[in-house]
């Protein structure tokens, strides 16, 4: 016992040293010891290698998975830095790495490693960090909660700029008695307009529009729901589409998806932000269906969303299986066309598709496609799908999907970067990564959220849930929010 | 009156051994418990921001503590002798307003308000060590003679036990202002701005911070019972420490006023403390609702470490057992595989014994969690685990890691597996453990058998947890040509418990036509003497003195019966058998319908 409270004291002593000491920053002049050039690849984590990143972006610090000394040297055009580290765990000064990717913007950053290994110093492939010059949105808002099943605790809602590590609270359930909040939402990327819902204790759906939050009323005269779920913004503000679920779970007893989530019923339902009046139709309301997931085309004339014919459940949950549906708006009447235009066809193609999203330029449509199902994030077989509704094709994502879950993805607002949720990481975690696509529809590699600390995800516990990037920080009164929320 | 200065040197030493002792008679298994219910990882990096946070130290300083509560002795003596040092500083506060040798009995009131809130489950020695932090700043403020270093010392204090303590800054201020006021002449006004900077202190706390504000601490018990977090409930034990600090400061202040020079008024005062401090001894004593706890708490402490003997012994010679007492004493018999042999040994009544509903606590999710690893029913065992790692208090359960890298090993979910294992490693306690398993995980990568997990693997036909019942869910063997005595075990004695006739008959004769060679246990053999089974299976299962018993059975019933005599006086002689608990036990319309 003595000997174990004398190593934590020397564990705090000895992180408190080392993180001074990886302060020191970068260098110019760090001498490359003599090295013998490997084949092998270096084993990073997170993993960065051969990435696009925008100009904009916090410090990608990593760390080697095998602990050596070692020296990074980047290299543009004109310029080499260095670093060092006596565990391979490379931390930038920010103020230098800001400075560094202006200095590269468009350009590439060629990154060599040289470790230490007990034969003599190694020197690993170069790999190249392409930085471009289209910078992401600054703020990540994303939910973070352990992933349980039944039961949750701790959670909240957070802000993250992306071109530091700094977070905040948005709201957090410490505060109002451990409830459940879900389902924030920005209407085209704005930061001064979003909905969020919490559920038991103080629920509701809750506006917070520039800075001032209000619980969203509902007109008497409205069609009846018992709540409203996914929400999707309407690009004028004045409306908003929720999807209203009942939605169960339960395990599987011998399956990689360790749960299943569905829908028992569910439509869609349209929200007047002016009077709170809640409308539908025929199509989006009917119930022979299953319509889920709606999301508005950036001109405001279509609502996109997820349909299926319902099925007797539990036992044919498998054969449940959601087309990509296109419905015309009028957003003067608020009222819907009579007829849809199918984007996926899921008897035909014989996937399952959810979660539309449209590029904000209006010529990609991003969505999850699984075998069957509407809850991706439980499905080891989600991937990401990229359509041009320009040229009205599929678009690979090779470079992008994993053989684990890819879900939730959001658009920036410049249209050249889209964060989504993975679980490639472990098979558990949610993880958000960021992406690179040009203006025609070509990716770069992904990469993870970068944190200060590269051990950040491995002893996290908590996933991340719907990544959302607006333009940037939220200004907020936390105290005005808590209170409020608690008062409700 | 002059108090003997090595008193106190003797008195407080011996107040921190009966407090240790106290502790852990009455919370050994409850600290331990707290233990299990947070993840503290030792890195400067994953804590810094708690650190940084209002009130972050005394949390960090209490993870770090808590972490070894493993050490029964080490949990009961750590929180004893942060009790013991607030109390001490009391002391000295109290007599610094007057010496008084009553002071060390009026002392001991605050350090008894403490015992008793350190044995409920809710508390945290995070709120005792700020407590300990306040009181010694407030002792170290008095000492200070002069007026303008003293004010300079009392308002860094202020911030500094922000910084340290959080939202106890509003009653330091306010217990700074009334010592002040005691001790200092009135005319000093600066009192006033003690009281105001701990509000105003405290107001940031919630405002800026998103501290959870100090006034949940008036909310009713109830509140603070159902609430997954302690802030609001260690708030509630500062209010009162708070409130009794002033009102003892107050009377010790009147106290003060009466000449001692009297020995009869000074035997009065005496008097008065030790009948004050006995009257708060009376707190002291265990309820039965503390002793049931304690009890809870013992059986988990007990299944945690596996010692099934103990589990078993504890509950011999209880005549009438509740559920949750069944579900640990059946998980105990079927660990040593005698839960067929030994189950009517014990009081029983219904499956819920052998399987217990969810209550949306973390006691009862590691329970299920445990129960479903043992029947090999891997996926229900994991939401379990899962489910308490979400419901543990602070930020996970290294318990609940242990069985999640083992089932995510079993799944062979090598990724994750590795990063809980990532987790432990880094904690002194669980070091050694990781390490045994980071050679199993590396094996286990490399495609070879990990010892022990060799009777362990998914089911091949994936199904629905709600489209199965109980007897698919238990009877469907990973592998279909090797006996699961576990599964065989667990499942009889849930029908037996149910009293599912049919069922019972259908499994142990689809079980004896698949392997025969498998002997049945003995409560198995006298339901199925109950219920007639075959009767070349009844030669050829059934052992013959249990034949002989149940005929014996049989004949003592009727003679009870013809003789008008209660049958239940036969709980002598066959109430360790399944024809007792069948006919006898259960409700009355239960026992008149059969």
């Amino acid at each position: 016992m003595k000997y174990r409270i004398a190593e934590f004291i020397y564990h705090i002593i000895r992180n408190s040293i080392f993180a001074g000491l990886l302060l020191s920053g970068l260098s110019c002049s760090i001498k490359i010891p003599e090295t013998e050039q490997t084949t092998d690849e270096p084993v990073l984590y997170p993993d960065y290698r051969d990435v696009t990143i925008p100009v904009n972006i916090a410090p990608l610090n990593f760390k080697l998975v095998n602990p050596a000394p070692a020296i990074l040297q980047l290299q543009s055009k004109n310029n080499t830095w260095q670093l060092e580290n006596k565990k391979g765990r490379f931390l930038f000064p920010e103020k230098k790495w800001k400075s560094i990717l202006l200095s590269s913007a468009g350009d590439t950053l060629k990154a060599t490693i040289y470790s230490k290994q007990p034969d003599g110093w190694k020197s690993y492939p170069t790999f190249n960090i392409y930085v471009s010059t289209d910078p992401v949105d600054e703020t990540l808002v994303y939910r973070r909660l352990a992933p349980g099943y039944r039961m949750w605790n701790e959670m909240g809602i957070y802000q993250r700029s992306l071109t530091g590590f700094k977070e905040q609270i948005l709201l957090e359930n410490r505060q109002t008695n451990n409830n459940c909040m879900n389902c924030h939402c920005f209407n085209r990327q704005q930061p001064d307009d979003m909905v969020f819902h919490q559920r038991s204790m103080h629920g509701g759906t809750y506006r917070l529009k520039n800075g001032k939050i209000e619980q969203l009323p509902v007109n008497e005269n409205s069609l009846q729901v018992t709540s409203l779920v996914y929400p999707a913004w309407h690009p004028d503000g004045k409306w908003m589409a929720f999807s209203t679920n009942d939605t169960k779970q339960d395990f599987h007893h011998a399956d990689p998806n360790r749960i299943e989530v569905f829908d028992h019923s569910s439509s869609i339902v349209l929200y007047d932000m002016d009077n709170g009046t809640i409308t539908s139709s025929a199509i989006l309301n009917d119930s022979s269906r299953l319509n889920t997931y709606p999301a508005f085309s950036p001109d405001g004339k279509s609502l996109y969303f997820c349909s299926a014919e319902t099925k007797p459940l539990p036992d044919q949950y498998r054969d449940i299986k959601y087309h990509l549906l296109r419905l015309d708006f009028d957003p003067e009447s608020g009222t819907f066309a009579s007829f849809t235009d199918t984007i996926y066809q899921a008897s035909e193609s014989g996937g399952s598709a959810k979660f539309p999203r449209i590029s904000p330029d209006g010529r990609f449509l991003m969505y999850t496609l699984s075998e069957y199902g509407n809850f991706s994030i439980w499905h080891r077989d989600a991937d990401l799908c990229l359509y041009d509704l320009e040229k009205q094709n599929l678009l690979p994502l090779d470079q992008v999907n994993s053989p684990d879950t890819e879900s939730y993805h959001t658009w920036s607002s410049n249209n050249r970067w889209f964060v989504f949720s993975s679980r490639r990481d472990d098979g558990l975690y949610t993880r958000p990564y960021l992406c690179y696509l040009d203006e025609n529809g070509r990716t770069g590699k992904p990469f993870l959220l970068p944190q200060e600390d590269p051990d950040y995800y491995t002893f996290s516990l908590f996933s991340f849930n719907i990544p959302e990037l607006v333009k940037h920080e939220i200004v907020a009164d936390n105290y005005e929010l808590i209170q409020f929320t608690r008062n409700k | 009156m002059k108090i003997n200065k090595y008193i106190p040197c003797f008195v407080w030493p011996v107040i921190l051994i009966c407090c240790t002792g106290y502790l852990f008679l009455f919370a050994a298994f409850l600290l331990e418990r707290q233990e299990e219910m947070q993840l503290f990882i030792p890195l400067f990096s994953a804590f810094k921001n708690e650190l940084l946070m209002p009130g972050g130290i005394c949390r960090i300083a209490g993870k770090a503590i808590t972490q070894y509560y493993g050490n029964a002795l080490f949990a009961s003596f750590s929180n004893a002798l942060f009790i013991c040092l607030t109390g001490y500083f009391c002391y000295l506060l109290f007599q610094r307003m007057a010496k008084r040798s009553y002071h060390l009995f009026l002392a001991f009131i605050p350090v008894i308000m403490l015992l008793c809130v350190h044995i409920q489950f809710i508390y945290l020695i995070d709120g005792t060590l700020a407590l300990t932090l306040a009181t010694g700043l407030l002792y170290l403020s008095v000492l200070i003679p002069k007026r303008i270093p003293r004010l300079i010392f009392n308002l860094l204090s202020l911030p500094f036990c922000f910084f340290c303590c959080g939202e106890l800054v509003a009653i330091y201020g306010l217990c700074l202002t009334c010592i002040h006021l005691y001790l200092f002449p009135v005319k000093q006004k600066e009192w006033i701005l003690y009281g105001l900077s701990g509000f105003l202190l405290a107001f940031a706390g919630f405002r800026r911070f998103c501290l959870l504000p100090l006034t949940d601490g008036f909310k009713p018990l109830s509140y603070h019972l159902s609430s997954l977090q302690s802030d609001s409930f260690i708030y509630r034990v500062w209010i009162y420490f708070g409130v009794l600090f002033i009102l003892l400061s107050g009377l010790i202040k009147i106290m003060s006023l009466i000449s001692v020079a009297n020995k009869k008024r000074q035997l009065t005062l005496t008097a008065f403390s030790i009948i004050a401090v006995a009257g708060s001894c009376y707190f002291l004593k265990p309820t039965p609702a503390m002793m049931l706890q304690r009890m809870l708490d013992q059986m988990a402490w007990l299944t945690r470490r596996e010692r099934w003997d103990q589990l078993i012994g504890m509950h011999s010679a209880v005549k009438q057992l509740n559920t949750i007492n069944r579900n640990y004493l059946n998980l105990a018999l079927a660990a040593k595989g005698e839960l067929g042999e030994r189950l009517f040994h014990f009081d029983q009544y219904g499956p819920q014994g052998i399987l217990p509903a969810w209550d949306n606590t973390y006691l009862m999710s590691v329970l299920l969690s445990d129960i479903h690893y043992q029947t090999g029913d891997i996926t229900t065992s994991e939401s379990y685990a899962l489910e308490a790692l979400t419901l543990s208090r602070r930020g996970g359960s290294p318990r609940m890691l242990q069985r999640l890298i083992q089932i995510n090993m079993i799944r062979k979910e090598w990724h994750v597996a590795g990063k809980y294992l990532a987790i432990l490693a880094e904690m002194p306690c669980y070091r050694d453990w990781a390490q045994q398993y980071k050679n199993y995980h590396e094996s286990g990568i490399r495609g070879e058998q990990i010892s022990g997990f060799e009777h362990k693997s998914l089911p091949h036909q994936d199904q629905l947890l709600c489209m199965l019942d109980l007897q698919t869910l238990w009877q469907n063997p990973s592998d279909t040509d090797r006996f699961d005595d576990q599964r065989f075990n667990f499942l009889g004695s849930a029908l037996l418990l149910a009293r599912e006739d049919e069922e019972f008959i259908k499994l142990i004769t689809t079980t004896d036509a698949s392997f025969p060679e498998v002997k049945w246990p003995t409560h198995f053999q006298e339901a199925a003497l109950l219920h007639n089974i075959d009767k070349e299976l009844i030669q050829r299962q059934i052992d013959p003195r249990i034949k002989t018993n149940f005929q014996q059975f049989g004949q003592e019933v009727n003679r009870l019966r013809q003789a008008g005599l209660s049958p239940e006086s036969l709980q002598t002689r066959f109430g360790n058998t399944y024809w007792y608990y069948y006919y006898l036990k259960g409700t009355n319309h239960e026992i008149q319908n059969r």
